[in-house]
């Protein structure tokens, strides 16, 4: 696969041919940039790599990437001030690479804008895993421009917008009020994690710590319902201490 | 004298000299402790001294001050009195001023110090005129020099004028020799505590052409002063006596009479004891004890004898009683009460039992009516305690105006009065009493006995009489009663009232004098027993009220039983504020629900039935206690000295506050409310000694809890210390043994060494490194979970998390690390939610996964459940390997314990994993143990709060809302 395809994909664009994916490396540790970028060629993706964070947003603006890694301990720039630079143009998926085992940095940057994120030490096949998911998730996007916007389908789960009802393998669940407003949320930001704060801000409508243990309740019974149907339907994902996913699927379900 | 020290080393004055720098001299005699510490750096008083008006003190002040001011200090001129004096008024220019206070007086309008203005100006000098002076009424002290106090204390250096007529101790002596009588006056104690003085001296003829010059008064009064006070004779001993006085006082910085300095202690302490009374001249008797006390160096105590008389004591004699026990305390004394019938013998007593030397008294008042029988006051304490030394004082005036109140006479003639007899029972008893002799009577007639025998019967029941009621009016009616019916009854003629032998008058006269002497001897008697049982319970509810202050387990205790204390043993209503980092807090309050009655009433709830009526309520205000009553509550909080009602400062507030310090600082504010009318109060000094000794214990309990939860912080912080040094130590030995497998395997497959050849080979060597590299990382991990503990001062960010959540995270990172284990997770309530810091949590049970992983056999199954119990959530990580010997389960969680391993793996020992795992546990408040499986393996079980808050919200019965959906 030849690195740096002339073809450049604009995001809005329906695509007919599967053009190679691009992905932007922003890593300034030369070791794990390597390492990062061998993987990628390894497994047939081109690449792009920056060492800071001005390289980074010149080459995301400059050749459009599928996927940024943004790693946050770089050297000129804060990570949350690149990706907000970054989400005045596009929406493309960012995710995090950090290094540091508190989460308040990971919070800070999914509420700036980015999609997901790893943890240093990272094994090749999670940061595969969460590339191929953001993956999914734009080609789903692009290759849905058109479809009808009041119809979400993630694998076994269906939700309609216009009649509100949510249903599993083509069973109908039936939801709490909050709980519904949960699922929806998630169901339009699949692929990303939301934080819990933009979770309460969201659907709460303010970000009182009170309503925290409501919220753990309300994912946890959610999953339930979802999953006493259809145990494949595993899409919603915890992420401790940070927030909560729903994962694209493609049958069968990857992790 | 009794000189038995040795004069200290110019070192040790030194040294000494160093230890009263400006900032620890206490002011006043009364502050229980010196201030320092919490509050402010206290200012310097510095005192321009004269021995009589126009000497130039203000003067000199002034000029003092301009040098100040041009030197660059902050000075101000709090208030000086307008002078006549042009030259001194002109001085005033150029001096930043405080605007006076305005009050209304009568009808005039008078001006005084601004307090509040001067602390919120905040210079660093301020000049404040006449120390001696008594502020208006409407000032928030009584006297100036409180003010100056209360300025220095908030660390304003103050520099003012006294002249040597208004020092306390020497005011009598300059009413000897000048023939007039100074008013205001001003304590030594804030003279010698004073850090500069500064004497402005003046030749009398001087002084005297400057008078007659009108450069002092206005010409009106010239002719006055020359006459009265401004006589040569007067001018040249008051120059002495202040001369003498400035020596005095060097005297007394030099060398302090407390057992402060090392060298300075001496052998043989005199203590010198004084008789407090309600005459006038006890005044003149107080202050020449206190000169003596100066003189000696020696212990001071003013004792006043509490007897059946005193309490019939004229009002006006008892408000001379408390305004000498106040001088006597300004003037340093120790006031003790007593409680006794016999003056002479009290005193003997206490003075044989308190080691003291020397006894000072006034000479007995001769004349008034009647003259006095028996020996005098000092005839018999010379008989009591003739080793004793008694220094008797003459009086200026014999017998004053007080003093006619107080004779014999009217004593007795009060007493009567007050015990008019008005009980229906006393009657009755009295005239069953004497039914009962008469029916004796009839029956001795009619067994032929003589009538003698009657009269006997007749005295048997009137001194019956006597005993069983209280006050002699009983007693007298039932002798006359009694005489008139022996008369009547049994004296020939019978049914008469005519005697025919004389010889029964006596009778009738003993009779009566029986009947009367009986009445009193039991009166007192019984007065007696009742003051001493009260004194009794008084005691013994002391002592037990100090144990319950002891035991008491925390600060709000303390507070409450501090409060129920005051309110008992004082009958007020109590309420205390905490003061924490100098702010009011809401107060605990406690008002007694009886009244004042007798203390044996109150013994009754004492004695086993528990305090029932009692009630502790916390009230942050009283509804009936208004702004003002905080505001001074918030006062004593800052100057740490008594304000309200009874005090000098505030007087005008309803009740009375006390502070309760500790040395450095104010720890807690008391109101009492002594209703009015009552008898204890601030202002009498029994009531006084009880709040402040209240108050003393109340702030040592105080303050031992305070020091004990610092204590238990520092304790925490050193074991903090502790564990981070031995992690410190341990690190590079653990981090060695992996790394250099991994540097060793990692060198190989870079192909320096023909070992690398093989496929299968370099395979094994990269699985090993990447183990190695893998345990690494879980060691990385706990080092950071230890140090972000640590950073938080093992205080956690809890959130409530569910532990479904948590556990399958932690099953997740260890499936990533090692799949060769089933791990099998059982949560039967899927809401378990526990408050907890989610990434230590996950942390722990990675390390308790690992561990049960590393431990047993590959393929075993490892379970974890999590389930409710109590307020308490327990998750169990079970394995079924070779199990934990009761000889480990002891020292497992004991940090860099080395299992002894069946794998030899020494270096998997470094047991950080599991005592980082109890300290993030702990630090939840739950508690992590570890027990045998059966049939063979290990539990480790951990408990943490469980979080109950939420609701049960979770109705699944609503059909979602067809048209909402959040768009984001």
């Amino acid at each position: 696969m030849p690195h740096n395809s002339p073809f450049q994909a604009a995001p809005h664009e329906q695509q007919a041919i599967e053009t190679p994916e691009r992905i932007l490396v922003v890593e300034d540790d030369k070791a794990i940039r390597t390492l990062v970028t061998a993987t990628l060629e390894s497994h047939g993706m081109s690449f792009l790599a920056a060492a800071t964070g001005r390289e980074a947003i010149a080459a995301a603006s400059a050749s459009n990437p599928d996927v940024i890694l943004l790693d946050l301990g770089l050297p000129d720039m804060d990570g949350v001030d690149i990706i907000r630079a970054v989400r005045q143009w596009t929406m493309t998926p960012i995710i995090v690479l950090s290094a540091r085992s508190e989460d308040d940095d990971k919070v800070a940057a999914l509420d700036a804008g980015a999609d997901d994120y790893l943890t240093k030490p990272f094994s090749v096949d999670e940061l595969l895993a969460r590339l191929r998911a953001a993956l999914r998730r734009i080609r789903y996007e692009r290759g849905n421009m058109n479809r009808d916007q009041s119809i979400f389908e993630n694998g076994p789960l269906r939700i309609d917008f216009a009649a509100g009802c949510v249903s599993v393998d083509g069973q109908e669940v039936r939801l709490a009020p909050m709980e519904y407003k949960l699922l929806c949320l998630l169901a339009h930001n699949a692929g990303k994690v939301l934080t819990h704060r933009t979770i309460l801000q969201a659907v709460w409508g303010s970000t009182l710590p009170q309503n925290l243990p409501s919220l753990r309740v309300f994912m946890a019974t959610l999953r339930k319902k979802l999953e006493a149907v259809s145990p494949q339907c595993s899409c919603i994902h915890t992420h401790v201490g940070v927030g909560y996913r729903m994962g694209r699927l493609e049958t069968p379900p990857e992790v | 004298m009794a000189d038995s020290y040795s004069r200290p080393s110019p070192d040790a004055l030194l040294a000494q000299l160093r230890q009263t720098e400006p900032g620890n001299t206490p002011l006043t005699a009364n502050a229980a402790a010196r201030p320092g510490g919490a509050f402010p750096p206290r200012g310097t008083l510095k005192i321009f001294f004269g021995y009589a008006a126009g000497v130039g003190k203000t003067y000199a002040m002034l000029r003092a001050a301009h040098t100040a001011a041009e030197q660059g200090q902050n000075v101000a001129v709090g208030y000086v009195e307008p002078h006549p004096r042009p030259e001194t008024a002109a001085l005033l220019d150029g001096l930043k001023s405080v605007p006076p206070l305005v009050l209304p007086y009568r009808n005039m309008s008078l001006n005084e110090l601004d307090v509040d203005a001067v602390l919120s100006l905040r210079p660093e000098i301020a000049l404040v005129d006449e120390l001696a002076h008594s502020n208006t009424e409407g000032c928030r002290n009584r006297k100036r020099y409180q003010d100056v106090e209360e300025l220095l204390q908030a660390g304003i250096s103050v520099w003012t004028t006294v002249n040597v007529q208004h020092l306390e101790s020497l005011n009598d002596v300059v009413a000897a020799m000048t023939g007039v009588m100074v008013r205001e006056r001003v304590p030594d104690s804030v003279f010698d505590g004073a850090d500069h003085v500064e004497l402005v001296d003046l030749e009398p003829d001087e002084l005297m052409a400057r008078l007659r010059r009108g450069k002092i008064y206005a010409e009106s009064q010239v002719q006055r002063a020359l006459g009265h006070f401004f006589l040569p004779a007067n001018l040249i001993a008051l120059r002495e006596l202040a001369l003498r006085r400035m020596a005095d006082r060097i005297n007394r910085r030099a060398l302090p009479a407390d057992s402060n300095g090392g060298e300075a202690k001496r052998q043989i302490k005199e203590h010198i004891l004084i008789c407090l009374s309600g005459a006038p001249s006890n005044a003149r008797v107080i202050r020449t004890a206190a000169r003596m006390v100066e003189a000696f160096h020696a212990d001071f105590t003013a004792l006043f004898v509490q007897n059946e008389s005193a309490n019939r004591n004229s009002a006006k004699s008892r408000k001379t009683l408390r305004e000498n026990t106040r001088l006597a305390e300004d003037l340093g004394a120790a006031i003790v009460t007593l409680q006794g019938e016999d003056i002479p013998t009290q005193i003997a007593e206490y003075a044989r039992l308190s080691g003291v030397s020397k006894i000072v008294v006034g000479r007995s008042p001769t004349g008034g009516w009647p003259p006095r029988r028996g020996k005098t006051l000092v005839e018999r304490l010379a008989e009591l305690a003739p080793e004793m030394e008694t220094y008797i004082i003459p009086d200026a005036k014999t017998a004053g105006d007080g003093l006619q109140n107080n004779s014999p006479m009217s004593a007795a003639l009060r007493t009567l009065r007050s015990t008019i007899p008005l009980s229906w029972r006393q009657w009755a008893i009295t005239a069953l009493l004497l039914s009962v002799c008469t029916s004796a009577g009839f029956l001795t007639i009619s067994l032929d006995m003589p009538n003698s025998s009657i009269a006997g019967l007749y005295m048997l029941g009137v001194l019956g009489v006597s005993i069983l009621t209280s006050g002699p009016w009983y007693g007298v009616a039932a002798s006359i009663a009694g005489v008139a019916l022996f008369d009547f009854l049994f004296v020939a003629p019978r049914f008469s009232f005519t005697v025919y032998d004389v010889d029964y008058l006596s009778l009738f006269i003993a009779t009566l004098m029986v009947s009367v002497v009986t009445s009193a001897i039991t009166t007192r008697a019984r007065s007696q027993a009742r003051r001493s049982a009260a004194r009794a319970l008084h005691t013994e509810l002391l002592l037990g009220n100090s144990r319950r202050l002891q035991k008491a387990a925390n600060e709000e205790d303390i507070l409450a039983e501090a409060a129920r204390q005051f309110s008992t043993l004082l009958a007020c209503e109590a309420t205390i504020y905490p003061v924490r980092n100098g702010r009011l807090e809401p107060g605990i309050n406690f008002s007694h629900g009886m009244n004042a009655g007798s203390y044996l009433e109150k013994k009754a709830l004492v004695d086993g039935k528990k305090r029932r009526d009692d009630r502790a309520v916390s009230a942050d205000k009283s509804p009936t206690y208004g702004k003002d009553e905080r505001a001074v509550a918030e006062w004593v909080a800052k100057n740490g000295r008594p304000a309200g009602a009874g005090t000098d400062s505030l007087p005008g507030a309803q009740r009375s506050f006390v502070p309760i310090r500790s040395q450095t600082e104010v720890l807690a504010v008391a109101a009492l409310d002594f209703h009015a009318n009552h008898p204890g109060s601030l202002a009498d000094a029994a009531s006084k000694n009880l709040v402040l000794a209240l108050a003393g214990e109340c702030a040592m309990a105080l303050e031992k809890e305070r020091l004990g939860r610092a204590n238990a912080q520092i304790a925490a912080q050193a074991q903090q210390e502790k564990l981070r040094a031995d992690v410190l130590r341990s690190i590079p030995h653990d981090l060695r043994t992996p790394l250099t497998s991994i540097c060793g395997n990692a060198a190989i497959l870079a192909g320096r060494d023909s070992l690398a050849e093989n496929p299968e080979q370099r395979a094994q060597l990269a699985t090993a490194i990447e183990e190695d590299a893998r345990y690494l990382v879980g060691m990385v991990e706990n080092l950071l979970a230890l140090t972000r503990l640590e950073q938080q001062g093992f205080t956690l960010r809890l959130e409530p998390e569910l532990l479904e959540d948590v556990i399958s995270e932690a099953m997740n990172i260890t499936n990533r690390r090692a799949a060769r284990h089933v791990l099998l997770a059982e949560i039967p309530d899927t809401l378990l939610m526990a408050r907890m810091d989610a990434r230590l949590m996950v942390q722990v049970l990675v390390n308790l996964l690992d561990n049960a992983v590393k431990y047993t056999p590959e393929g075993t199954a490892i379970h974890i459940r999590a389930l409710a119990d109590g307020p308490w959530a327990r998750v169990a990580v079970a394995d079924d390997g070779p199990g934990i010997s009761n000889e480990e389960k002891n020292h497992i969680f004991d940090m860099f314990h080395a299992a002894a391993v069946k794998k030899g793996d020494g270096r998997r020992g470094m047991g950080l994993g599991l005592a980082l795992c109890r300290s993030i546990v702990r630090a939840h408040g739950g508690d992590i143990q570890v027990f045998d499986n059966t049939p063979h393996g290990a539990v480790f079980s951990l408990t943490l709060p469980r979080e109950t808050g939420y609701g049960e919200q979770t109705t699944d019965s609503a059909p979602p809302l067809a048209t909402e959906h959040k768009q984001e």
